[in-house]
């Protein structure tokens, strides 16, 4: 059979698993370019002007790697209630009424079993499927934790460095991903961990400095997508603020693939934790941000950094109860809301006030590096940057 | 507080509150009902079952612009206007009862949902009134209103309730509630389903009438004369006959449309896609008119869905998109529908186009 070629949305470094999934399944990937300023404005000139950002950035991504030449596209779908589930048939829609005829698989909880989900996937790649299948699935499953152990670890150890050194972390995260996306197998995956294991290992520590704590949540892809969060928290962690981010991609696929296959209550734990605030799931990410805050409100963080797509709607009951759990523990909370329109020095800019509040006697943010010139052409090579 | 020997000098506004209003019992404690988000569809049930358990009950006016103005103060500015507008009954009723009867609405089918603001509503509204019983709505697969959050409720209001007296009241006003429905088979919306005489009829607001438009949105918008801005009677001043979504037969009330491959995840959404295909096929109207509120999640993309949807069907009638918010002028609207009907009128004229 012809070698398809495939591409999907970008979403932060979860792109390396679903890439490295889908060539091991026999697809050709095309990884959509970066997403810029650009690709907003593509996608937002054929999107509903009130649709929530990643509705936008997506259908963007798939607009630029069509330019590129693919012949079919994956997206995530869902059974609600946020508006993303819908997002596949919205944008296929779209993509239809602009001439586009490439078929657009939405991967979502097979409604007629699992025969005809496979079918989508055996049309393209004939029998090999069933035999590439287990393989794919694992290869994907590592990189995924593998990515998120090395963004786990540099968040964890970025504070405790002197600035030069958190510059050469950055860069050395960027060079791991780069090794875990490139890596066929599962050793050279292993390979990548042992090179983060030195490196930590061999970086200088200062236990000396007390650094403001601060924990980001929100909706998933804002979060995990640096370009929508104006790389975010590559410029809290080179400002010196310990960084507690709240959405990884491989937690996110274990808990709304794995757990929810298996039918376990894994948001038991966040109901508790919102408990006076939020008593139940109310779609997206909503409870996740108030049971957060809470906690961070409780374990003494200085404040939250909460981000939002204009509109999202679990995020806006997130917003009104964020505000109320704020102004009751004395957190300060700074919600962004993003949109196709909001411009980076605005952002930036309150980010850097809200460093000035959380500050006080424990912040030593050298706060000139948030403004540091990000690496385009970094972004370039690697799905997840 | 205005009583009705004070009407005479008072100005209409005011005496819609005095009329609404219900002269405090003494028998029983008041619990206010919020004439906002899913009343319409409900209004039925919850005023025979809270009346059925021994409680007094105090309804809110429809939405004016004291009632919007409260609501907005009381939310971010990012939450949809229905939402605000109930807020705003909230704190009209905060004010006269001494309970507060506040609808969180879930599951529906089973498998659907309502909109996520919907579903965090009564923490929301917990926060700041806390008068607020929640009365949680989530349907099974056969459409039946679970019941034991309601049980909960009751006996957080009423103390020692015997689950016998709660059954007899939830039968008798589930009673109410299915003649209530069936009223909108007859053709009769929401708005007169109580009120109007027995009998069918062919039209909702105005019979014999030329043009007929299906008006088309959540019921908390087309119902709302705040927030529609007047909407419905405007139209129907023009001499339209006006259809809506709660009166298609139940056999296509939740039709999907050729192209869809699964239903709405949202019931009240397909419901929406239904009724549109409803009266773009089967009992094809002149015109349509879908009415949202800015910043509604599901609207912006159910509409962009419906719009694509029905103009592939065969001579699909004109679409009219109206989106509101708090800051809608009711002129620049109405210039919009009568530019719209004009290009209706036009039509029929020229009957080849």
């Amino acid at each position: 059979m012809p070698r398809y070629r495939a591409t999907f949305p970008r979403m932060g470094s979860g792109g390396i698993a679903i890439k490295a999934a889908l060539t091991e399944l026999g697809f050709d990937v095309v990884t959509p370019p970066p997403t810029t300023r650009a690709t907003l404005t593509l996608g937002a000139r054929y999107t509903p002007e009130f649709a929530c950002l990643p509705l936008k950035s997506t259908l963007g991504n798939y607009l630029e790697a069509l330019d590129l030449g693919v012949d079919l596209i994956f997206m995530a779908g869902g059974v609600g209630p946020c508006r993303f589930g819908l997002y596949g048939q919205v944008q296929r829609e779209i993509l239809r009424g602009l001439g586009h005829d490439v078929p657009f698989i939405i991967i979502e909880p097979p409604r007629n079993g699992l025969a005809g989900f496979f079918a989508l996937f055996t049309r393209f790649l004939g029998p090999a499927f069933y035999r590439r299948l287990p393989g794919a699935l694992l290869l994907g499953w590592e990189k995924a934790r593998a990515v998120d152990r090395v963004e786990r670890s540099v968040l964890a150890l970025a504070p405790a460095l002197a600035p030069d050194w958190r510059q050469r972390l950055w860069r050395q995260r960027r060079n791991l991903l780069e090794l875990i996306d490139s890596a066929a197998s599962l050793a050279a995956i292993h390979k990548a961990l042992r090179a983060l294991r030195e490196f930590l290992a061999a970086a200088p520590r200062e236990d000396k400095i007390t650094r403001s704590k601060v924990m980001v949540v929100g909706e998933l892809l804002v979060v995990l997508e640096p370009a929508l969060n104006f790389h975010l928290e590559e410029r809290l962690c080179l400002a010196g603020v310990e960084v507690r981010r709240t959405i990884f991609f491989a937690d996110w696929i274990r808990d709304n693939i794995f757990f929810s296959l298996l039918g376990l209550d894994w948001q038991r734990r966040l109901r508790a934790e919102a408990a006076p605030y939020l008593t139940r799931f109310v779609g997206g990410h909503g409870l996740e941000s108030v049971a957060h805050t809470l906690e961070a409100a409780r374990q003494g963080y200085a404040g939250v950094v909460h981000l939002a797509p204009l509109g999202c709607m679990p995020e806006v009951i997130a917003l009104d109860l964020l505000r109320r759990i704020g102004a009751k523990h004395n957190l300060p909370v700074l919600s962004l809301l993003l949109d196709e329109h909001t411009a980076e020095t605005g952002a930036l800019t309150r980010i850097e006030a809200f460093l000035d509040l959380v500050g006080g006697s424990r912040h030593t943010a050298d706060i000139s590096h948030l403004f540091h010139k990000v690496d385009g052409h970094a972004a370039a090579k690697i799905p997840g940057y | 507080m205005p009583f009705f020997g004070e009407t005479c000098s008072i100005t209409r506004q005011k005496q819609r509150h005095c009329i609404s209003l219900e002269v405090t019992r003494i028998s029983s404690k008041p619990i206010g009902i919020p004439r906002s988000l899913m009343y319409h569809h409900y209004q039925a049930f919850w005023s025979r079952f809270l009346t059925e358990m021994g409680l007094t009950c105090v309804t809110s006016p429809p939405t004016d612009q004291v009632i919007l103005r409260s609501g907005l103060g009381l939310t971010v500015d990012e939450a949809c206007l229905p939402v605000k507008i109930h807020l705003g009954h909230l704190a009209y009723l905060d004010e006269r009862a001494e309970a507060l009867f506040s609808p969180g609405f879930g599951r529906q089918g089973g498998k659907g949902f309502y909109c996520p603001k919907l579903m965090g509503l009564p923490d929301l509204v917990r926060q700041r009134f806390p008068k607020a019983v929640e009365f949680w709505h989530e349907t099974d697969r056969r459409g039946e209103l679970r019941r034991e959050p309601w049980f909960r409720a009751m006996r957080r209001l009423l103390p020692g309730l015997r689950r016998r007296e709660f059954d007899a009241a939830w039968h008798a006003a589930r009673q109410d509630q299915i003649a209530y429905r069936a009223r909108w088979e007859e053709g009769f919306a929401p708005l007169r389903a109580l009120t109007a005489p027995g009998g069918r009829t062919a039209s909702t607001l105005h019979p014999a009438a030329k043009i007929r438009i299906a008006v088309l949105g959540h019921p908390y918008l087309v119902y709302d004369e705040q927030a529609s801005q007047g909407l419905l009677r405007f139209i129907s001043s023009c001499g339209v006959q006006i259809l809506t979504q709660e009166i298609v037969p139940r056999s296509f009330a939740d039709l999907l449309l050729p192209e869809q491959e699964k239903p709405i995840y949202w019931p009240l959404g397909q419901a929406l896609l239904s009724a549109a295909y409803h009266y773009a096929a089967r009992d094809k109207v002149d015109g349509i008119i879908l009415i949202s509120a800015c910043i509604c999640g599901p609207d912006a993309l159910l509409g962009e869905l419906l719009q694509r949807y029905i103009s592939r069907l065969a001579a699909p009638p004109p679409l009219l998109r109206l989106t509101v918010d708090e800051h809608t002028a009711r002129a620049g609207q109405q210039t919009r529908i009568e530019a719209f009907l004009d290009l209706l009128g036009w039509r029929r004229g020229h009957a080849a186009i």
